[in-house]
């Protein structure tokens, strides 16, 4: 019985993990990567963490999760 | 366009393409992908399924021209520029026009590295600039190297899209600060609301999109009024960076007096004012 209960449980928890899943909004930001730069072998994370986008992205991560709490966020670097 | 596609086909719902070079790609995305909602930053197309956004750097400069052109001692300003796109070459003329209100002698010395990102560059750029005799640097790149060379070779400096003091406290004089956070959050709640339309969004000094970095006590206050005037102006309504008499920089007739810049001569601005001596690769 304990079995049959679990299983149950189981199978509802992934019906809803699916379920929410498809609710979740998934936002992706294309930002000019430093690692497109041939010359970025210079850099530090300190330079790019100055890089007005790349704050501004730090910032929104808590922020968007105060709007939709299974909001999705992605930083993919992409050259141009 | 193959990183875009490959968002695109993982499922994404929602693209925000961050700078003027995506907008090509973005077109393409936007039709190839109509139930995606596309941000497009910096362009100037849009479709139904595409806004485009953008701040209106160049109002922040203007109080850079101000200080820039009353702090100077050698009359020369040294800008390390980016791409030759609208975006930048409006950033310049506005800091020059600035200047130019308050120091006829001004000159500005024009360096293009045709990257946002490339501090090895910008290290050199902002050294020869200092070389040639700029002792105010300007730029419109992305990192702090600039910076960090003014505060080393004791120069001026005004950041750049964030307020870079931390790399610059005796160089620094002001910085433009461009905030993308408040955009953002808004076009994905609205997203979430089901209330996103295709938008083109264009704000500057009244929205808060660019701020000003605190002025550095290094500047006498007289000055710091005048540029905090010109601030509260611009904001307000009452002053327009491109406001007439302007000339092109071939002598050629452009804002009559009193006649100011439309949106649309802003956005495709592919020329120098009267004054600035450097040219614009094409």
């Amino acid at each position: 019985m304990q079995k049959i209960k679990f299983f149950v449980v189981m199978i509802l928890a992934l019906f809803t993990q699916i379920a929410n899943a498809q609710d979740v909004p998934k936002i992706a930001f294309v930002y000019i990567s430093p690692a497109a730069d041939p010359m970025a072998g210079h850099t530090n994370t300190s330079v790019v963490a100055k890089r007005f986008r790349t704050i501004s992205e730090i910032a929104l991560k808590p922020l968007f999760s105060k709007i939709h709490p299974k909001a999705w966020t992605a930083w993919i670097p992409c050259a141009k | 366009m193959d990183t875009m596609r490959q968002i695109a086909n993982d499922g994404y719902d929602m693209i925000f393409t961050t700078s003027f070079g995506y907008m090509q790609p973005s077109i393409q995305l936007a039709f190839e992908f109509p139930e995606i909602t596309i941000e497009q930053a910096t362009g100037f197309v849009r479709t139904d399924n595409m806004s485009t956004y953008n701040i209106r750097f160049y109002e922040g400069r203007v109080s850079q021209g101000i200080i820039a052109g009353q702090m100077t001692k050698t009359n020369k300003v040294g800008y390390i520029g980016a791409f030759p796109i609208p975006e930048v070459i409006r950033g310049m003329n506005a800091a020059f026009l600035a200047a130019r209100s308050v120091n006829p002698d001004i000159e500005f010395e024009i360096v293009w590295l045709n990257s946002w990102y490339n501090p090895p560059a910008e290290e050199a750029a902002a050294r020869q600039l200092i070389a040639n005799g700029a002792d105010i640097l300007m730029q419109h790149t992305d990192t702090a190297e600039p910076m960090k060379v003014a505060e080393e070779l004791g120069v001026f400096a005004f950041g750049q899209s964030s307020d870079m003091v931390a790399y610059g406290p005796e160089a620094q004089l002001s910085a433009t600060a461009d905030k993308w956070a408040p955009y953002y959050i808004q076009r994905v709640q609205d997203y979430l609301d089901g209330t996103w339309e295709s938008t083109d969004t264009w704000g500057g000094l009244d929205t808060e999109m660019v701020e000003i970095a605190p002025f550095s006590d290094r500047i006498p206050l007289r000055i710091q009024d005048q540029a905090g005037d010109a601030i509260a102006r611009i904001r307000s309504g009452r002053l327009h960076p491109f406001t007439g008499p302007i000339r092109r920089q071939d002598g050629t007739g452009w804002l009559a007096a009193g006649e100011t810049a439309s949106d649309s001569d802003l956005l495709t601005m592919g020329f120098f004012v009267e004054g600035i001596t450097g040219i614009i690769p094409r």
